[in-house]
């Protein structure tokens, strides 16, 4: 049987952004969230509202390309800022990559596999996470290089999130904390209200520069916390 | 956030003379060896004080900062414990090596000064070798040189000082810092701090990445949240001056709380005095107050509070930020459980409303007004049984308070248990009572007995209440009716009160006419507004009988002039 390519006759995108800087509105909701504090990181101490890194991995679980970055406008938090606390058993030690490599590699693998074994290396570590979150959560795709089939991006992401389709179940900061999404027509208005002063709040990592914090003074106003563009001078790294 | 602003703190802190400048920490010392210019010992100071149980404690003193140790051996610059310093301490076989390390570190610092005191102290180290004859005292203690004729110690002296300033500091790299936003160098260690529960004895660290699956990215610890040198030594000072202070920590449970404001304000030393309360009587096993000795502690930060109003804080400061942190050990690190930024109206207003809540009538005249926290949760548990509270509870009910939330369901439940098995409730569990059925069910509670009120529960306590005192008024029995149905009665009334009814019916008739009179019209009172009684009570009417039965009790017991009177009619 004869394939035949699809119809693929996708109107071309005029502007140099793809969709035209068409915004995107996600609602991701969930029980629980911790994103966390880069300083406390030894106890998972989450911030107090998502931050933007978490927030373009709800974006990025739904439809991600290497050609394309999401980048976030702005955040709104629909609930008042709740903790719940708990401690958890972890581990205190990581397998060491070449231990491994060296017992396998070895013609005469002597003595056990290197492994761990979490009874002798308990950690409790303590966790100080959100409550019941919900977030509006606002972006726009922008390219990274030139893709000729960066047109179709918009098209596909919207089929995708309207379908409920994703990569990976999109999570609160952590893979435990799974949030429930939906996209939204409108901005809507948050019940909070009042200016907070969130101090510096975590941007993102530099991948490209030794995977260095990037920082930016959050301040919530009625709700809202307007992200600046990485680019800009507000974001410090 | 919360690194911020204990900067801030420290900020507002560095002009105090207690408080470490950059370069300095605070730590105690026990003695000074006082050395001549030659550098021989010739006497030993002993810094410490006495307390009022003629106990020595140490003092804290600004000493060199103290070296983060990252091997086993890290000596610090002219003071330290007697195996550093005089190169011996009980059951320690390496002090010759830190002792060593201890004389290296001088040298290589001071070595080049001019000063009399810093060649003294060289001198002394060259020629001294490590004994404890004569030093018994000394062993394991903290130690300082001084030179003789001096007032200060030798490393206050401006030379040596000024030489240890100008020490470069050992973290190598620059970059910027996650709270202040400036580029500066990078603290790779932050120092530890003492004093909270759960940690070791030297201290533990608040940020720390001492283990690999605390590390990204394959970053060595401080790397991996650039925080600035100096940012570290002021947030590590301002917690330890937190820590020391008596009023601006509390221990609560297995966590520690400090509070601090913006700018001084009188709620830094009254606010854990509202959790604190008033203990000026202690109770015997049944459960009779008994007057306390020596209640009062000033240096632990309790004070003698003759009412609420004394701890309101005064206008000028009712704007002010105020804030709560909450901290608890994890060996060496410790974790943030609890970070409240508002001001100090709200809190106020939140701790008064716990205290407004609580006010109940007394049952007996001699109780404390404001019982502590510790007494309150107390009641939940079996003291006979030696049964504790669990630290949550104290942490879970205090952050409660501050937050103005509802307390944790779980005591409505523990405190009637308790009631029912000691079958009786006093002040103390009906004040908490009272506290959870306003703050949990939103319920209005009077503070006295309310002849209006029609909950189910609360009448059903008041007639319980007088028929117990039916029985009561005829003399002493056996086996009361409290002790045989005020379980039952307060769980599931609808089953037992016919055999209630029975009984106090057999005390009624033994009543003279007046009494018989007296008490009809109170039943008569009490069963006309009852609707029906319920075979089963809610968790909310158990508590509504205990307080309508504890409440008609004290009403009861008072009017007994009443009686007397209508007897006579």
């Amino acid at each position: 049987m004869a394939r035949g390519k699809r119809n693929t006759r996708i109107p071309k995108s005029t502007t140099a952004e793809i969709g035209g800087f068409m915004k995107y509105i996600i609602k991701a909701a969930g029980p629980f969230a911790c994103f966390r504090r880069p300083e406390f990181s030894a106890e998972r101490i989450s911030y107090d509202v998502i931050t933007p890194s978490a927030a373009r991995g709800i974006f990025e679980s739904v439809y991600w390309q290497h050609s394309m970055r999401w980048v976030i406008d702005r955040i709104l938090v629909m609930k008042p800022i709740k903790h719940f606390e708990f401690k958890r058993n972890e581990v205190s030690k990581m397998i060491s990559v070449s231990e491994v490599l060296n017992h396998f590699g070895s013609k005469k693998p002597s003595g056990p596999c290197p492994g761990l074994i979490t009874t002798e290396n308990r950690e409790q570590r303590f966790n100080l996470i959100l409550k019941d979150v919900e977030y509006v959560l606002e972006a726009h795709i922008e390219s990274v290089f030139s893709d000729p089939q960066a047109s179709r991006h918009p098209i596909i992401f919207e089929r995708r999130i309207a379908k409920g389709q994703c990569y990976r179940n999109p999570h609160m900061g952590t893979s435990e904390y799974p949030a429930d999404i939906v996209r939204l027509d409108k901005f809507p208005k948050s019940p909070l209200k009042g200016i907070v002063d969130l101090g510096l709040m975590l941007y993102g990592i530099d991948y490209m520069r030794d995977h260095r914090p990037l920082m930016f003074h959050a301040t919530m106003v009625n709700g809202v916390i307007n992200v600046p563009h990485h680019s800009s001078k507000e974001v410090l790294g | 956030m919360i690194i911020q602003r204990l900067t801030e703190l420290y900020r507002r802190l560095s002009s105090q003379p207690d408080v470490a400048q950059v370069g300095y920490s605070s730590v105690r010392i026990a003695y000074a060896l006082v050395l001549n210019s030659a550098g021989k010992l010739v006497g030993v100071e002993d810094l410490r004080q006495t307390s009022k149980n003629g106990k020595k404690f140490c003092s804290f003193f600004n000493v060199p900062q103290k070296a983060n140790k990252s091997s086993n051996i890290t000596a610090d610059f002219l003071w330290g414990p007697s195996g550093y310093v005089l190169g011996f301490q009980e059951g320690d076989d390496r002090c010759d090596e830190k002792f060593k390390a201890f004389k290296e570190k001088a040298q290589a610092i001071g070595g080049s000064l001019k000063d009399s005191g810093m060649k003294a102290v060289l001198s002394f180290l060259e020629k001294w070798s490590p004994t404890s004859k004569g030093f018994k005292d000394l062993d394991g203690q903290s130690l300082v040189f001084k030179l003789k004729g001096d007032t200060c110690f030798v490393h206050d002296r401006p030379a040596v000082k000024e030489q240890w300033l100008s020490q470069p500091s050992p973290g190598k790299l620059t970059a910027r810092c996650m709270i202040s936003g400036t580029v500066q160098p990078i603290a790779m260690l932050h120092s530890k701090i003492q004093g909270v529960p759960d940690t070791q004895g030297a201290g533990a660290q608040l940020v720390s990445f001492n283990q690999k699956p605390f590390q990204f990215y394959c970053k060595h610890q401080g790397e991996n949240a650039p925080i600035s040198e100096s940012v570290s030594f002021a947030y590590t000072t301002a917690l330890s001056y937190l820590l020391r202070h008596p009023t601006m920590k509390r221990v609560i449970g297995n966590a520690v709380y400090l509070c601090w404001s913006d700018k001084p304000t009188s709620m830094e030393s009254t606010m854990f005095n509202f959790v604190d309360g008033n203990t000026v009587f202690d109770y015997s096993a049944d459960g009779v107050p008994k007057k306390k000795k020596n209640s009062v502690k000033p240096e632990q930060g309790k004070v003698v509070i003759k009412s609420l109003s004394d701890l309101a804080p005064p206008k000028k400061d009712l704007g002010t930020r105020f804030f709560v942190l909450g901290l608890s050990g994890n060996n060496s690190r410790i974790a943030v459980r609890f970070f409240k930024d508002s001001n100090v109206s709200d809190l106020y207003e939140n701790l008064r409303m716990f205290r407004e809540e609580l006010k109940i009538e007394k049952q007996f005249k001699e109780e404390n007004d404001l019982p502590s926290l510790w007494l309150l949760l107390n009641e939940s548990v079996s003291r006979a049984t030696g049964e504790k509270v669990p630290d949550r509870h104290f942490t879970m009910t205090f952050e409660s308070i501050l937050k103005g939330l509802p307390y944790p369901s779980e005591f409505l439940p523990k405190i009637l248990v308790r009631a029912r098995v000691e079958k009786k409730i006093n002040y103390r569990k009906a004040s908490m009572l009272k506290a959870i059925l306003i703050r949990n069910f939103k319920k209005e509670i009077p503070m006295i007995l309310d002849e209006n009120k029609t909950d189910t529960g609360y009448l059903i306590g008041r007639l319980f209440a007088v028929y117990e005192k039916i029985q009561m008024s005829q003399g002493e029995v056996k086996k009361s009716l409290r002790e045989r149905f005020f379980s039952a009665m307060s769980s599931n009334p609808g089953c037992v009160i016919i055999a209630v009814r029975n009984l106090s019916d057999y005390y009624f008739s033994k009543l003279s006419k007046g009494g018989q009179i007296y008490f009809e019209k109170m039943i008569g009172g009490i069963m006309g507004k009852i609707n029906k009684i319920p075979g089963i009570f809610t968790l909310e009417e158990q508590a509504e009988f205990m307080l309508g039965y504890y409440h008609q009790r004290n009403a009861l017991y008072r009017g007994k002039e009443e009686v007397a009177d209508s007897k006579e009619e």
